[in-house]
């Protein structure tokens, strides 16, 4: 190994050491996240139109599921996942095009009915999915897997446009459902993970331009976009003409909370005022019910993630397991910030959810099997 | 990039932006939660809570043998804290529909009282609302997940009882529908006092009111207080209780009733019953105008204005009342005006004051003030309230008497019971022209007011027909009404008057074959 690596030397007879730090500080959340979801399942008789009581099994058996996931990552090595990454993105490439197809006047099988105007997810009997979600993890592995393939080494950064064109597909297909929020997340995780491959300045810099110019096309061309956009202000007005109606009732929720918050169970806004809060807005709910203390602790643990995530990378023996470990921690950090800045009325209001601690079978189980990556990762550090 | 040489710089540089943007969304989360968060949890109060007036349940209006006349439904019947759902009705059910319609008035949307007994006494039966804070979910409806907080609770309205006695009411209502039907009339009224107490039994209309669907356009007034009209004839009470009280006149004088017609005050006066010189009684009896006249000159302009004063004219009668009129009593200033007055013209007056002017004549000349409610919930029985001895006894006497004869053998002779004696006074008046001066050609109000026995009446009523097509004159139209309206008295089991009128049936002097009649 070159001194590049810092390496914790362990006597060989000990077995490797899971980090315990990210495991907890993952399990803290989504024990964060199933007790408020209880709480706000014990206020409403009903959340969209799904019982309550249906929506918190639903959820546990997401977690344990996700559980599973983390485990089965602690225990597939990180190189069989290099092998595994190209089939895998085909799949769910071709997944997350399947929703967006009917905006093309395709109508392909097992795509849910429109929800907000948008086709987001895939029915497959009462299991429904997004793809967008699942597409996360393979996009992730896959441009660490060609980044380390000694391309970068012999194409320079035109070894980038292969990830790029990838990119842009998806990009297309989440624009198709349409899902803004996530293509820009996923564009922020794929070009920080070619920042960190080491590719020089000038192309990264082109790759933030374009993708800015992209974004600004896209902006004129879709009204609700451009008027969420025009709409947004940093005010924490409670004025509707400043504020559009879900940022509002959610830094309402959290204004209501103060230092500690109203206590469990105690909260008003899942009363409808802020719909989908068990899924958009939980931070919101924990603000309101356990207070500043409650959401600052919830950053603290993301902080944890961020840490040892990046710890785990400037650890790890290989540039595969680096970029996937740079990689899984930008993605947990990144959809976590776009979350946290949009129920804060930072960022214009869209449909991130908080991972570990939202409502959501894809999302809980891809971060969870993320977590386990990582601790996998760790361990093969040692 | 070499194999296995990690980026550090990049990394911490990714790192660090990271962590400072999860530092600078913690910054937000303080501002927000800690110094913005007074101010956000006060608007959160004002869009998840709703103050709501706590309905007060009105009170019940009751007829005097309590029958509910009008009553409040509530959907529901506690103000516990945990009561979420607020009353939300105010319905207000009328279960005798238009019988007493007029009498009752309306409750507007608010609960407030508008029309009759609702509004004269509003106060007594609203109650005070009571006050709570509700909780409401996103789409502003009440929570029905948590209580309210109740801040002041509502006091039931209290009830009050009525002198309405729906027995008589629905005799009269009947009978005022019928008189209506077969003169074609405008509107007929029948309004029955109990001249002792100022009791009124019964006042009833056709066409009657049902509060439950008001007709649009449609008045709900009732036309027995808030509807005043020339009396003509049954004004000559007063003429006559004048005439007795000045001294210059007594039961036995001489009136030449100039054969029907006179020329006197610069126009000629008319009597349907031409009479040459006859005792005051046949004056009263055929109810000559040219012997008003003459007795009405004779007992001068103030002294005739005083006795219709002291009878009740010219002001309002009662305080139970809504909406009662007090109809116009003017000083007459010139003696044509004193004539006129005397037959009854160039004075309004409502059917109540024409009738509590005969109780009053019926009670010994003590007027007593009409009352509506016998008493209110918690509270004593209202006691009549005597106004003044309008009339000294004796007078009183002998005028219920001159009034018998009229009954008797002059113009109201259909009004007449075999066992009974009767006093009363047929009056028909021509109506005023709305547009301007003079009277309406073919337009005539038709009363009849009476008691009886004659000696210590029980009961007093007026009939009153309004522009009867069938028919002109009170003796023709009302005195047959009042007669049928004190067969049903007499014989209706349930009455509030019934044990003494079947005592006066049974102590009348048998009068032989008569007796079949009741």
């Amino acid at each position: 190994m070159t001194a590049g690596v810092r390496r914790k030397r362990i006597s060989p007879s000990r077995p490797p050491r899971s980090d315990f730090v990210l495991i907890l500080a993952a399990g803290a959340l989504v024990t964060m996240g199933i007790v408020e979801l209880a709480s706000i399942t014990s206020a409403k008789v009903s959340l969209d139109g799904i019982p309550t009581s249906m929506i918190f099994r639903n959820h546990l058996v997401r977690v344990v599921a996700g559980c599973i996931a983390f485990y089965a990552g602690t225990r597939i090595s990180p190189s069989l996942w290099a092998t595994w990454s190209k089939p895998l993105l085909i799949v769910s490439l071709t997944l997350l095009f399947l929703p967006g197809l009917n905006r093309l006047g395709i109508h392909p099988p097992f795509v849910c009915n429109e929800t907000n105007g948008a086709y987001r997810s895939l029915c497959i009997g009462t299991f429904s999915f997004m793809p967008g979600e699942l597409f996360k993890l393979p996009l992730i592995l896959w441009i660490a897997r060609f980044l380390t393939s000694g391309r970068l080494k012999s194409e320079g950064y035109m070894a980038t446009i292969t990830p790029l064109i990838v990119l842009s597909a998806a990009v297309t297909a989440l624009l198709l459902q349409p899902s803004f929020s996530t293509s820009i997340g996923l564009s922020i995780v794929a070009i920080c993970i070619l920042f960190l491959a080491g590719v020089k300045r000038l192309p990264v810099a082109f790759i933030v331009f374009m993708c800015v110019l992209a974004g600004g096309f896209i902006f004129g061309q879709s009204g609700y976009r451009n008027v969420r956009l025009r709409e947004h202000s940093f005010s924490l007005s409670v004025d509707p003409r400043e504020l559009p109606y879900h940022p509002r009732q959610s830094i309402i929720g959290l204004g209501c909370g103060g230092m500690w918050g109203a206590g469990l169970g105690q909260g008003r806004q899942p009363y409808g005022f802020l719909p989908e809060i068990h899924s958009d807005y939980p931070l919101s709910a924990i603000g309101e019910e356990m207070g500043f203390a409650g959401t600052s602790i919830v950053i603290l643990f993301f902080c944890l993630i961020l840490f040892r995530g990046f710890a785990i990378a400037r650890n790890s023996m290989d540039s595969f397991s680096f970029l996937v470990a740079c990689g899984l921690t930008l993605n947990i950090t990144v959809f976590g910030l776009i979350n946290v800045g949009v129920a804060t009325a930072v960022l214009p209001p869209t449909g991130q959810v908080l991972p570990f601690v939202s409502y959501g079978g894809a999302s809980t189980m891809t971060n969870l099997l993320s977590v386990g990556i990582l601790d996998s990762i760790h361990r093969s550090n040692q | 990039m070499r194999r296995n040489r990690i980026p550090k710089f990049r990394l911490y540089m990714v790192g660090a932006c990271l962590l400072l943007s999860w530092a600078a969304l913690l910054i937000r989360l303080y501002q927000i939660q800690i110094l913005e968060g007074e101010r956000l949890e006060v608007f959160a109060e004002s869009q998840g809570t709703r103050r709501q007036p706590l309905v007060a349940p009105r009170g019940t209006v009751y007829d005097r043998h309590g029958y509910p006349l009008a009553f409040s439904v509530s959907s529901s019947s506690s103000f516990e804290p945990k009561l979420s759902m607020i009353p939300e009705s105010r319905n207000r059910q009328f279960p005798l529909n238009g019988l007493t319609g007029r009498i009752i008035g309306l409750v507007d949307y608010r609960g407030i009282g508008t029309e009759g007994v609702e509004a004269r006494f509003d106060e007594i039966l609203r109650g005070r609302d009571g006050r709570a804070v509700f909780p409401v979910v996103g789409n502003g409806s009440i929570s029905p997940y948590e209580p309210a907080v109740i801040e002041e609770r509502p006091q039931a309205g209290s009830s009050i009882v009525l002198t309405i006695d729906t027995v008589y009411q629905g005799l009269a209502q009947k009978e005022a529908h019928d008189l209506r039907e077969s003169s074609a009339a405008q509107w007929a009224g029948i309004l029955i006092m109990d001249p002792d107490t100022g009791e009124i039994l019964a006042a009833a209309t056709a066409p009657d009111f049902n509060p439950e669907s008001p007709p649009s356009g449609g008045t709900s007034s009732h036309y027995l207080w808030s509807y005043s009209f020339e009396p003509g004839s049954s004004f000559k009470i007063v003429t006559f209780a004048a005439a007795l009280e000045s001294g210059s006149f007594t039961e036995d004088s001489q009136i030449d009733a100039e054969n029907g017609e006179w020329y006197v005050f610069g126009r000629t006066w008319h009597d349907t019953h031409p009479m040459g010189v006859v005792p005051l009684s046949e004056i009263v009896a055929h109810s000559s105008n040219i012997g008003a006249v003459k007795l009405g000159s004779g007992v001068g302009k103030d002294f005739f204005f005083e006795t219709a004063r002291k009878l009740g004219f010219g002001q309002i009668s009662s305080t139970d009342l809504h909406a009662e009129v007090s109809g116009s009593l003017r000083k007459p200033r010139r003696s044509v005006s004193l004539a006129a007055m005397s037959m009854g013209h160039e004075v309004m007056v409502t059917p109540v004051q024409l009738l509590n002017a005969y109780c009053c004549i019926g009670n010994s000349g003590r007027l007593i003030q009409p009352c509506l409610v016998r008493s209110v919930e918690g509270g004593d029985d209202f006691e009549s309230i005597g106004i003044r001895q309008s009339v000294t006894p004796r007078n009183a006497r002998i005028l219920s008497r001159l009034l018998t004869g009229v009954v008797d053998h002059g113009t109201g002779k259909r009004a007449a019971h075999p066992l009974i004696p009767v006093a009363g006074k047929t009056g028909t008046a021509q109506k005023a022209d709305p547009g301007g001066a003079g009277y309406r050609p073919g337009a005539y109000i038709s009363t009849f007011a009476g008691f009886f026995p004659v000696d210590n009446p029980v009961v007093a009523i007026l009939v009153i027909v309004d522009e009867p097509r069938n028919g002109t004159y009170g003796g023709e139209i009302c005195a047959p009404a009042f007669r049928r309206v004190m067969d049903s008295l007499l014989s209706a089991p349930g009455g509030c008057l019934y044990p003494e009128l079947a005592s006066l049936l049974s102590q009348a002097p048998a009068a032989g074959s008569s007796v079949t009649d009741i």
